[in-house]
């Protein structure tokens, strides 16, 4: 019998560990008929912390692990390019997207790790106190929580004030008004309580954040073939088509909460989304030159694969 | 005492001085930010800021905290015992460190370079991440000789007797 | 044998060696990295002593322990906090035990910028411990007083423990934050009375000062105005929006530095003084911090925790009876760990079997916070009873110990009381 050690930084009350990890670890336990056992750290535990994920599971620390890409910023310059404003609002489009690049064009920043699934959120948000938003104008001057550097760009040529801040500090400085707003998915916004301090909601879908989960190759490569087999049934192909259901699901309690407090919810309009990509474009020009700068010559290309596989998603899905 | 030493608790006294002045340079960022925002003119990053500021500052500190602060610990059953092996508790304390402290200089030294190989920098202003770990490698370095003055001292109540 | 059985065992060796006098940031790392290493092996252990001694500190909310060390050490050498008490003394002197009660107050106060217990430990117990000496309280009522006082915080917002929970069971934040309101101030009440209790049992620990008349008292209170406006800066800041209950600790900071030069009382010694203290105090507070990490990730690995609620849950104990047992089962915990790391790492566990067993989570977690701070001054290790002795400077832990006992019978009365009179939580939330 072996235990494998599985680590991320959501709360086990999250989506992420109810519905996709504890479920994936028990189907593998099952598979291999009891074989293999997992011993889950969440966040909260010494192994929980967000920034050390991908380290841990390099190190061996642990065997698997889920993380974000974007932090440390850098440690995955590639697949990050999906964080990118504007490519797509959509869990699924985003995550095939990140997906069928992984063989060609990404696998490179997983040297040593056996890739398990990649994923990307729905589009996010900007959620405000306050002051309604629909137009760029409306955000001139408003302090905004962001996520990422590429974010705070994005809010900055956007006449916005940008302010980095860990998550769970977002509650207390919305209901103390030192922020007006913060951009985010529908999901945080119940996962972290924050219909009770916001007033307007503008579904604007401009970027979206994404995630690895991976197992350290060594441990993979000490199973036996059997346990190897039952992990690969139960990932890859077969664990990532799942992510755009449970995105919806897991972002449903966020909206209805927004709906039943009496908030309103308004969509970026077509023209103004327009209006903010053309602002938006210098910016971006910035973001990919300091990405190739930064090593990744083929940036730009990336993007644009990326893009098509987007689009090719798109139009398959409707 | 010898001169090493001496030069040593010169160094951390200095060192702690620069490491307060840390905390002043957070708190004046911030109280900045404060007031910039209040006319529109905010300190971008001030959070990366920060948290450089306070981890300079409390590794800079950190070797004088143990000269200071050895003392903070449970008494009541050591005071009772009898004078020798009081002494060579507190030689065993001192080693203890010792040992800790470099373990953890070595593998911390190790990590810095895993993080600045990856090009790890703060999330906002992108700063190197080696600048958050300059000052706990000095300061875990200088722990070190800390924590020798606090052996030298063990060692000398010990011969007393 | 089973690696729980490990975690006692290590919880038994670190206590020995804490009582062999090993500093306890030592003892719980040297303990938790040997038990580390004999389950997960060498190369874990050495990814846990390279990563932890930054990550205890890297977090941005950390930075309000320094920060509030700092305002503490310039109020206190610019003789702001000594006008501050000496005015309570001219009001209150003649009564006994009066400054202690209002050390109580003024932590209480303090809750109100304040989410984290130590620093408002190392804050209040710089301010505070001095005065006291001054006017011949005994060390143990002072610094007992001061130690559990900085407990009241966490259920006076903004508290980020609170935060926590909330977002652990998908309770309210809001209600939580009105529902602490109550039991905070029960809280600081009854922490009063164990003040009185304690000097009325012994008059001499507290003596009293001469009455004074009220032209003395007007004129001490001329001078109290620099630490009333800073707390008025912070508070109001906070209040206003200014503000994140994070900055004010730098707001404080400044604020507090400001009026010190204005008093003409921060001459190169004070300052010297200043610097020193804070650097010894806050280099302690994160040096535990890092020792507690260490001692976690072992004490994690032997899933003692998570058999301890299992057993609870399996037990099939009365209702009552379970809530007795989850609430020692925190005070023990509370031993070593930071209530942070108690709440994130139990929480998701007990939660369900509190709502199973039809508990009102809001209320339920008041008790769990509560509780967890209590941990922070039960002997034979409570961190808020190191810090209280770094911040005196030359007292033994056993005078912190001795004089900490009323307040933990205050804590228990207080805890009967909440679950007695679940009303006492949820009537304020209740009105929303
Ligand atoms: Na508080
Ligand atoms: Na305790």
């Amino acid at each position: 019998e072996t235990t494998l050690k599985v680590s991320h930084f959501l709360p086990s009350v999250h989506g992420i560990h109810q519905d996709f990890i504890v479920p994936w670890t028990e189907a593998v336990t099952e598979c291999t008929g009891g074989e293999v056992q997992f011993d889950i750290s969440p966040a909260g535990t010494q192994l929980g912390n967000v920034a050390r994920q991908q380290e841990q599971v390099m190190a061996g620390v642990v065997d698997i692990a889920h993380g974000l890409h974007g932090i440390p910023r850098g440690r995955f310059p590639r697949s990050s390019l999906i964080d990118m404003p504007f490519l797509t609002d959509d869990a699924g489009a985003a995550t095939h997207a990140l997906w069928s690049l992984l063989p060609e064009t990404l696998a490179e920043e997983y040297e040593g790790l056996k890739v398990l699934a990649l994923h990307a959120h729905n589009g996010g948000l900007v959620h405000t106190q306050g002051t309604k938003v629909e137009t760029m104008e409306d955000l001139e001057g408003l302090r905004i929580r962001t996520p990422s550097p590429a974010i705070s760009s994005m809010l900055e040529y956007l006449g916005a004030v940008p302010q980095g801040l860990p998550p769970g500090e977002v509650y207390e400085n919305l209901q103390r008004d030192v922020i007006d707003g913060t951009v985010f998915p529908w999901d945080p916004v119940a996962s972290f309580g924050l219909n009770e301090v916001l007033d307007y909601h503008l579904e604007a879908g401009v970027y979206t954040v994404s995630f690895f989960f991976v197992m350290n190759e060594r441990s993979y490569a000490a199973l036996s073939p059997e346990a190897q087999s039952c992990i690969d049934e139960n990932s890859g192909d077969n664990l990532v088509p799942k992510f755009a259901d449970w995105w919806d699901k897991w972002d449903a309690p966020g909206r209805e909460g927004a709906v039943e407090a009496g908030h309103e919810i308004t969509t970026l309009s077509d023209e103004e989304r327009a209006r903010w990509r053309e602002t938006l474009a210098p910016m971006m020009e910035a973001y990919l030159a300091e990405v190739e700068a930064a090593g990744v010559e083929n940036a730009r290309e990336i993007y644009e694969m990326m893009q098509e596989k987007i689009a090719e998603y798109e139009a398959a899905n409707g | 005492m010898p001169k090493p030493l001496a030069a040593a608790r010169l160094a951390i006294k200095a060192l702690a001085a620069l490491g307060v002045a840390a905390y002043a340079a957070a708190a004046l960022v911030t109280v900045g930010d404060v007031l910039g925002r209040q006319v529109g003119l905010p300190i971008i990053g001030v959070v990366d800021l920060v948290q450089l500021f306070v981890m300079a500052g409390t590794w800079l500190v950190m070797p004088h905290a143990f000269l200071a602060a050895a003392h903070v610990g449970v008494d009541f059953l050591i005071s009772r015992l009898p004078r020798r092996a009081r002494h060579a508790l507190h030689v065993m304390a001192a080693l203890v460190a010792l040992v800790l402290l470099a373990l953890m200089l070595w593998q911390g030294f190790a990590t810095f370079e895993t993080r600045t190989m990856f090009g790890d920098s703060s999330q906002q202003l992108g700063i190197p991440i080696a600048w958050y770990w300059y000052p706990l490698l000095l300061g875990l370095g200088l722990c070190l000789p800390g924590v020798m003055l606090w052996l030298v001292a063990a060692l000398r109540e010990a011969s007393d007797e | 044998m089973s690696d729980a059985w490990l975690g006692l065992i290590g919880f038994a060796a670190a206590l020995a060696l804490i009582a062999l006098g090993l500093p306890v940031a030592i003892a719980m790392a040297a303990v938790g990295l040997l038990g580390y290493w004999w389950l997960e092996g060498w190369f874990s252990t050495a990814f846990v002593l390279g990563s932890s001694p930054f990550e205890s500190i890297f977090p941005y909310s950390f930075s309000v322990i320094p920060l509030f060390v700092l305002m503490g050490a310039f109020a206190s050498h610019a003789g702001l906090s000594r006008s501050l008490f000496t005015a309570i003394n001219a009001f209150i002197g003649h009564r006994r035990g009066g400054l202690a009660v209002t050390t109580v107050g003024a932590s209480a106060l303090f809750g109100a910028i304040c989410g984290s217990s130590l620093a408002t430990v190392a804050t209040i117990g710089r301010v505070a411990l001095p005065e006291m000496r001054r006017h011949g309280y005994d060390d143990s009522l002072s610094t007992a007083t001061v130690a559990a006082g900085g407990t009241l915080g966490v259920l006076i917002p903004p508290s980020v423990l609170l935060v926590i929970y909330g977002l652990l069971t998908q309770s309210s934040i809001g209600a939580l934050f009105v529902g602490a309101l109550l039991p905070g101030l029960l809280g600081a009440g009854l922490y009063a009375l164990a003040v009185l209790g304690r000097v009325w049992a012994d008059p001499d620990i507290a003596p009293r000062s001469e009455r004074h008349g009220w032209a003395a008292r007007l004129t001490s209170l001329g001078r109290v105005w620099p630490v009333a406006a800073l707390f008025a800066l912070v508070i109001g800041g906070i209040y206003a929006g200014l503000f994140s209950p994070t900055e004010a600790a730098a707001v404080g900071a400044v604020g507090a530095f400001l009026l010190a030069l204005l008093s003409g009382e921060l001459n190169r010694g004070a300052l010297h003084d200043a610097v020193f203290e804070t650097a010894g105090l806050t280099g302690m507070i994160f040096f535990i911090l890092i020792g507690a990490a260490f001692f976690n990730f072992f004490l994690e690995e032997t899933g003692l925790p998570r058999l301890l609620i299992a057993w609870i849950e399996a037990a099939g104990l009365s209702p009552l009876a379970v809530l007795a047992l989850i609430l020692l089962f925190y005070v023990v915990l509370g031993c070593f760990m930071d209530s942070m790391s108690m709440i994130l790492l139990t929480v998701p566990l007990l939660a369900p079997v509190a709502q199973e067993i039809g508990f009102d989570l809001v209320w339920f977690g008041i008790l769990v916070v509560t509780v967890a701070e209590i941990g922070l001054i039960t002997p034979p290790i409570g961190l808020n009873l190191f810090v209280v002795q770094a911040a005196a400077g030359d007292v033994s832990q056993t005078t912190v110990i001795r004089g900490i006992l009323p307040f933990i019978l205050a804590d228990i009365l207080r805890l009967v009381l909440l679950v007695a009179f679940p009303a006492l939580v949820l009537w304020l939330p209740d009105l929303m």
